[in-house]
């Protein structure tokens, strides 16, 4: 009986510091509803593809861009080095004293554009760096001033650098670089007529604290300095001529990339490419090719139409000062002038292009009025503006959903869910649940039973009420074990049919209430 | 805490040595002792329903199999205890002085106790909704209402004073709340609909929790005053003895609901199921429990009431026999019934039956030891339980007594 006293009191003591050497846990039978949600057309589709009609009628506005065109094959600022060597006209010693200025040295400099001829220029970022090598025997200092130009304050572009005291025998060297970031340049020279040139004037004093300094013809200085890594920000003048060819590109194309099989009929769309020149100067733009891609099937379609292989001439923007008005040309195609239904209803998920630009391809006829913003250049996209309005047979989607359930978190042994559908599309679904390996490959599937029925619809196949429908899953423990402790991710597959012609149009108000309900044995588990 | 038992300390010695400049002039006469200290524990468990090996993997841990679950189910009727409690209290009494010179007779004591109770009041169909779920209410309602569980532990730090010979003492108390859980379910009615797609409940309830954060001894997550009075009634024959009657005010993070809806539940709401969360499945599932606010409370303490017959020392064999109830704590008044039997000038022996607090009849035993200075005894309150899985409780109390 001690013994149990002591069990007794032992066991209390422990329960109360919480102290527990395995949980307690019993099984229970729950029947509950989980979840419940309403699906419309814009829960099916994004929001921002969706466009809706005066007749509540839906259509999706599909945009992708085709590659980005890299402004810097318009222009591109080389590196420019200038260097300077001074010596002294003296042949016998000459003493300098504190404050003076022995070197003045105005010069002009030219980028090396080819063929453009830029009169301003903004730059983005960049930097001047510096390489000083003096034989001075007193501290000297270097400077270095850009005329025609303005920093962000509003000045003129000038630094001072301080040289420490050399010898022939050995001479200092200061090395350093200056951020040229939002220096605007006045390109036409000291006279004001020329292209791509600028003013620059270094000046070399004696250290005005120093001390008097003697040199001869046999002491030096050497200056170095290289304007680097200029990527301008806006260009004036005539930019010059130039041309670039970019793809084959492999562009994602998710319209339709859940779509597995089946087949679609669609009733009318419109489908165009349209191309914004930002640049202030003409321009030719040429798509090579444009192949719809079909991974699933491994079908192919290049699209046919006038305007592949063939330049399509741009007009150039226009600067009003506050914003710019691109040069606008759009690309239609339809049914009559392209195979452009062939390459819809492939389904593809992949659009491969290949685009080919020309800058100025006639010249300088602008007599130099050209401009470009760098951050803005030529922009194509390819439109699709597909009203829902089709004929679907057997319409395969496909969507991978991670439960996110492990054996800690999902006490569930087994379970039959039952989705409850109240269906007001004209479509009927038929749902199926696939086991994936630890690879994302089809492992084993989950039986379902019923299937979501379409709604009730009149001759023009609009909904006039919708129609309830239970489907059923079943979850037997060796599954739900599977999803618990190899992968919880599942794919479901939704088979769509629509009724066939007159082809059924997908309205914003159609709805599908879905409510999830369980029937599962799950353990209770506390520590 | 550090500074409480700084306090403790310091009284004990300042009254201590008050009383000890009182009896110095005192002849030298036969041994008298100048202090006493108290020290008493008792921990048990019960249910009027769950047997101990239900209660023992309840609390414990393990596996609750389907056959221990029938076994409980058949003993389970419309309403169903079940409670732990875990006291114990020190005491230390000057026995030479006394503070008030207006009460000679009266001798000054402080003290410290510890309470712990977990308690619960339940019908039968919450047994059976937590033990096997719902879906054998299919299409019926589950009644689940008059029920209530509250788990309660505080401190408290009392200074009383007792008579000499010890007939009456009077005690007032600090309290100081460790955590407080009161879940009292006027009304619960669960009703499941066929296949599971909803369910219904009409509930009229009434939610109190003291901060989660603070729950440790001496946390002071909630504060309040207790008395505690013994006296000896009906011709001296009875002894009286009032524990913690008082008030706990919780105001520390707390949380508070007293509703009274019909609730839908068709299912937790999401906005879009291809593009949804395990962070909005639980918002909106937390959004369809009752309403929460930091709203304070006030509680009465679970006042313990006892009425012991007195044992007469000079008699070898009497009977013995008393009430305890315990307020606030879903308790039945506690009967119990015995013998005692001294074996010789220094032991003594008890047996007794019990019926009510937690559990139902029950047998215990005692024994007990008593010198000059020594006061001591150990005491089964559940000994069936102690021997049969099928019992159900357990119970263990002690105490000591030091003169010097």
């Amino acid at each position: 009986m001690i013994r149990n006293l002591l069990t007794c009191t032992i066991a209390l003591l422990v329960l109360f510091s919480c102290k527990r050497k395995e949980d307690t846990r019993w099984d229970v039978e729950l029947l509950t509803p989980v979840v419940k949600t309403r699906l419309t057309i814009d829960d099916l589709v994004g929001d921002s593809i969706l466009s809706i009609n005066p007749d509540n009628s839906v259509t999706l506005d599909y945009t992708f861009g085709l590659s980005p065109i890299d402004e810097e094959f318009f222009f591109e600022i080389p590196d420019t080095t200038i260097t300077a060597s001074y010596g002294f006209p003296f042949l016998t010693p000459v003493t300098l004293a504190p404050g003076f200025q022995f070197i003045s040295d105005p010069s002009e400099n030219e980028f090396n554009l080819n063929d453009a001829k830029i009169d301003y220029m903004e730059i983005q970022s960049g930097e001047i760096a510096y390489k000083i090598t003096s034989e001075i025997p007193e501290r000297t200092f270097y400077t270095y001033t850009i005329f025609k130009t303005k920093d962000k304050r509003g000045n003129v572009f000038t630094k001072t650098i301080s040289v420490p005291a050399g010898t022939r025998s050995n001479p200092t060297t200061a090395i350093g670089s200056f951020k040229l970031d939002g220096v605007s340049f006045d390109l036409t020279g000291n006279s004001g007529t020329k292209f791509n040139t600028f003013e620059s004037e270094v000046l070399v004093n004696v250290d005005p604290a120093g001390s008097s300094v003697t040199v001869s013809n046999l002491d030096s200085v050497y200056i170095e300095n290289k304007l680097i890594s200029i990527k301008p920000k806006y260009v004036r003048g005539y930019i010059g001529k130039s041309s670039f060819l970019d793809g084959p590109t492999r562009n994602n194309f998710t319209i339709f990339d859940q779509i597995k099989s089946g087949t679609v009929d669609i009733d009318s769309l419109e489908i165009f490419t349209e191309v914004r020149n930002f640049v202030g100067a003409e321009a030719q733009l040429k798509l090579n090719q444009l192949l719809s891609v079909n991974t699933q099937t491994g079908n192919s379609v290049a699209l046919s139409h006038s305007s592949i292989g063939n330049w399509v001439n741009l007009n150039r923007g226009i600067d009003v000062g506050t914003s710019i008005f691109p040069g606008k040309t759009r690309i239609d195609y339809t049914t009559r002038n392209s195979n452009i239904d062939l390459v819809i209803e492939n389904l593809s998920d992949e659009m491969v292009t290949q685009v080919e630009t020309r800058l100025n391809p006639l010249g300088n006829i602008s007599s130099g009025n050209d401009f470009l913003y760098f951050d803005q250049v030529v922009e194509a996209d390819f439109h699709i503006k597909l009203p829902l309005r089709l004929v679907a047979n057997n319409l395969k989607f496909q969507q991978k959903i991670d439960l996110q359930i492990n054996e800690e978190s999902n006490p569930v042994h087994d379970a039959l869910v039952s989705i409850y559908a109240e269906n007001g599309f004209p479509f009927d679904a038929e749902v199926q649940l696939y086991l994936l390996d630890e690879w994302g490959g089809f492992y084993d599937s989950l039986v379902v039973t019923g299937r979501i029925q379409s709604a009730n619809t009149d001759a023009q196949n609009k909904v006039t009420s919708p129609v309830n429908s239970v489907v059923k899953i079943a979850i037997p423990e060796n599954k739900m074990e599977f999803l618990n402790t190899k992968n919880s991710e599942v794919m479901l597959q939704i088979i769509f049919n629509t009724n066939s012609l007159p082809h059924t149009t997908i309205y914003r108000d159609y709805y599908m209430d879905l409510k999830l309900v369980t029937d599962m044995n799950a353990e209770i588990n506390y520590r | 805490m550090r500074a409480i038992t700084s306090i403790l300390i310091l009284t004990f010695f300042s009254l201590s040595s008050q009383g000890q400049l009182d009896t110095a002039s005192q002849s030298k006469k036969e041994w008298s002792p100048s202090y006493k200290i108290e020290a008493e524990f008792e921990a048990n468990y019960g249910s009027t329903d769950l047997n101990n090996e239900f209660i023992d993997k309840l609390l414990f841990g393990g596996q609750i199999t389907p056959e221990l679950k029938d076994k409980v189910l058949k003993r389970t009727n419309n309403r169903n205890r079940f409670g732990v409690e875990l006291n114990y209290e020190i005491k230390f009494t000057e026995l030479t002085d006394t503070l008030f010179p207006s009460l000679p007779a009266y001798r000054y004591y402080i003290g410290f106790g510890s309470y712990t109770n977990l308690s619960a009041s339940f019908t039968k169909d919450l047994y059976k909704l937590a033990f096997y779920g719902n879906t054998q209410f299919e299409n019926e309602t589950a009644q689940l209402g008059k029920s209530n569980f509250t788990s309660y532990k505080f401190e408290k730090i009392t200074f009383g004073l007792r008579h000499q010979n010890e007939s009456t003492s009077f005690g007032i108390s600090l309290i100081v709340g460790d955590q407080y859980s009161g879940f009292n379910f006027k009304q619960a009615d669960l009703f499941t609909f066929t296949d599971g797609t909803d369910l219904s409940l009409e509930y009229d309830g009434k939610i109190r929790l003291s901060d989660p954060e603070r729950r440790g001894f001496m946390a002071f997550s909630g504060a309040g005053i207790g008395i505690d009075f013994e006296t000896l009634v009906y011709k001296k024959m009875f002894r009286l003895k009032v524990t913690n009657l008082g008030v706990a005010f919780w105001k520390r993070n707390t949380s508070f609901s007293h509703t009274q809806e019909t609730k839908e539940f068709d299912g937790v709401e999401i906005s879009n199921v291809f593009s949804t969360s395990q962070e909005e499945f639980l918002e909106n599932a937390n959004g369809l429990l009752p309403e929460m606010t930091d709203q304070g409370f006030v509680t009465l303490l679970p006042t313990i009431i006892e009425l012991h017959k007195k044992t007469n020392p000079e008699l070898q064999s009497q009977p013995i026999y008393g009430i305890r109830y315990k307020f606030f704590s879903n308790y039945l008044p506690q009967l119990y019934g015995g013998i005692q039997q001294q074996l010789s000038s220094k032991f003594v022996v008890r047996g007794d039956i019990t019926w009510g607090g937690y559990s139902g009849l029950r047998l215990g035993v005692g024994a007990f030891y008593h010198t000059k200075r020594i006061q001591a005894g150990i005491q089964s309150t559940n000994l069936s339980g102690m021997f049969f899985q099928n019992g159900n409780g357990n119970g263990f109390s002690a105490f000591g007594t030091f003169l010097f």
